[in-house]
Formats: C-alpha cells, structure tokens, sequence
C-alpha cells in the first residue's frame, strides 16, 4: 500500500533522530515542540529516556 | 523499549502522527538527545526523573505550556498505550479536532483513510465501504484483521482483482494464515513479496513468526537476521525484528547488553521490559 502516513511537521525533525524509521515523525528541540503543539492544538507526547542516546537518536 | 513496542505499532503510529507531537530526549547531559528545555519541564511535572538512577520514565502526555494530562507505562501494552491516548484525546477535545488538511479531505477515499489513522474505524467502514478502489478494500480488511474477523478480512480481499495491490493482498493473507496456524501457507506466501515491495520488511518479519511456530527456530533466526543485514535503514518492521530475534535467542526475558551473547541485532542499549506479543503460538483450530 502506498504509504499514507502524514507528514504533519513542518518544524525540525531533527537530525539526531533522522535514523528512526518506524514512521514516527518525532520533532525536536523541546522549544520546536512545543510551539508546534500550541500552533496546532495538540498535546506533547514526551518519553524521556532515562540511560544514554547515541548521536544517531537510538536508545 | 518503546522503539520496539508501542512506536513501531502501526495504530500507535498513525494516531501519533495525526493527533500528537512526539518527542523524545534525553535526560542525561551526557546523551545525544539530552534537551535542557525538555528536562526541566519534565523533572517539574515528574520530580522523580531528576536525580540519579531514576527509574525507566514513562511516556508523558503534557500541554504546550507544561501540564501533565496522563502518562503511561514505558512497557505499557500496545493496546493499554493506544487506550491511554484514546482516553486523553476524551478528556481534552480541544486538542482533538480536525487539521486543516483532515478538513480538505473531500472524498469517501481521503476521509476513510483519515479516519483509518485515527483509529476510527466506524466512520471509516462507512466512508469506505460503498466505494469500489483497492484501496478501500485494503483498508476494510486491515480494519477486519484489527478485529480478527478473517471471514470478512479475505471477503474484501477477495474483491481485489488488480496488480497494483498484489504484495498487499498477499501480505495481509500472510497475517491470516499466521493467525490461523496456517504456517506453511505463510512461509511459502511470504516468500513471493519482493525485496522492491513497501511491504517486503514486513513479510519477512512474519516469515520468521510463522517459522518459528512451525518449529524452525534456527530457520527463524536466520530469516531475521538475513532481514535485518539487507536493510540499510530500519524501519518498524526491522526493530520488531531485533525484539523478536533478542527474545528468541535469550529464550526467557533477561536484560539486554550491548556487549556478549545478549546483544541484539541493532546493538540495542536497555532492556527487554515485555515480550514480543507476536511470537504468541495463536491457538490451533
């Protein structure tokens, strides 16, 4: 099936998490997401991770 | 690990996607995600998280301005995890209207989909099922997959006549036959997606599952592992793969290490918080 998924982001989706593929369109800086959440009227879904990131954004 | 549960969960995805602004950093200085910003707002709303040894965060759903709505278990379910967003869009419908290209969605076909993403499969059985595209048909049956209705699942499939969607049809057919214990049947049809096909990750995936509950562990490993060296990026099929690979090689739930015998495939930091809910042996008919 093509894919349908939208890409809603329109701020960065940053380069650190650029490696994940799973079709989560993840958005950092913290500052971006929130502006995006207050721009669009939608609540942040935060997961903090509690040991260690590599610089390509896994965990 | 989330990445292998609830985020590569195509419905946690979607809904994610269309109703949410995910965001993960994090807490420690010494990450390539930490985010000052972030750990302070969070440490405000969840003071646990802010000294050391903190225990395995949660997901956190918050307001733009820094109030906290609800959270769920880092090894929440895949379907407590789509329960506790469901609950927390009731709760605040302000944050759960319509974007402005959901609006601009005029036909059956655009809003069906829609409403697919949402999880809102009522509205989109009714805005799909009076109209004639493959497409729509897909989307009937992976809404009867959803309900493990395979009766009605293959009557749509069944009404599929064109090759645009074949891998689709065959794959969706290999999840029935690996919920049916029809093992052979979704080897043998896994193996005719192609490696070019969207869904050929996901076929492989499933290729491993229906091998390993046929009794051919060795061959499942190999399957997966032949899986994830073919693939330059990895996508949520792949990192079911590592979970799936981990847990078959570890036999029992025990910590992961990116060192040893108890490395995962993608090297993974962490640990495995729950089993993989696809290697449960559907019960034979």
């Amino acid at each position: 099936m093509a894919s349908s998924m939208a890409l809603h982001s329109q701020v960065r989706e940053d380069i650190a998490l650029s490696k994940d593929k799973t079709g989560m369109k993840w958005v950092a800086p913290f500052d971006d997401a929130t502006a995006k959440a207050k721009k669009d009227q939608r609540i942040l879904m935060v997961k903090p991770i509690a040991f260690g990131t590599d610089n390509k954004g896994c965990w | 690990m989330l990445r292998v549960g609830p985020f590569c969960d195509p419905q946690i995805v979607s809904l994610s996607n269309r109703r949410f602004i995910p965001f993960a950093f994090d807490l420690s200085n010494k990450g390539g995600l930490f985010d000052p910003t972030a750990r302070k707002a969070v440490v405000a709303v969840s003071p646990e998280l802010g000294g050391n040894g903190v225990p395995t965060p949660d997901v956190l759903f918050m307001t733009a301005d820094g109030k906290l709505l609800a959270r769920v278990s880092n090894y929440a379910s895949e379907a407590e995890f789509l329960e506790v967003m469901k609950q927390v869009l009731t709760d605040h419908p302000e944050c759960n209207k319509a974007s402005k290209e959901e609006l601009a969605a005029t036909t059956p076909l655009e809003r069906g989909r829609v409403a697919f993403e949402l999880n809102d499969f009522t509205t989109a059985k009714k805005e799909l099922s009076a109209l004639e595209s493959d497409e729509s048909k897909i989307l009937l049956s992976q809404i009867a997959r959803y309900a493990q209705d395979w009766k009605t699942a293959e009557r749509h499939l069944s009404d599929i006549t064109t090759d645009e969607w074949k891998d689709d049809v065959q794959m969706e057919r290999v999840r029935m036959h690996v919920a049916n214990s029809e093992f052979e049947k979704a080897i043998k049809l896994a193996d005719l997606i192609h490696q070019k096909s969207n869904r050929y990750t996901e076929a492989r995936y499933f290729k491993g599952v229906a091998q390993s509950f046929n009794g051919e562990s060795k061959l499942a490993l190999a399957t997966w592992k032949e899986l994830f060296l073919s693939q330059k990026e990895h996508d949520n099929w792949v990192y079911r793969t590592d979970w799936a690979y981990s847990q078959t090689i570890q036999k029992e739930k025990k910590l992961m290490s990116t060192t040893g015998k108890r490395v995962s495939l993608l090297g993974r930091i962490g640990y495995m918080g729950r089993s993989n809910p696809d290697l449960v042996k559907p019960k034979a008919k």
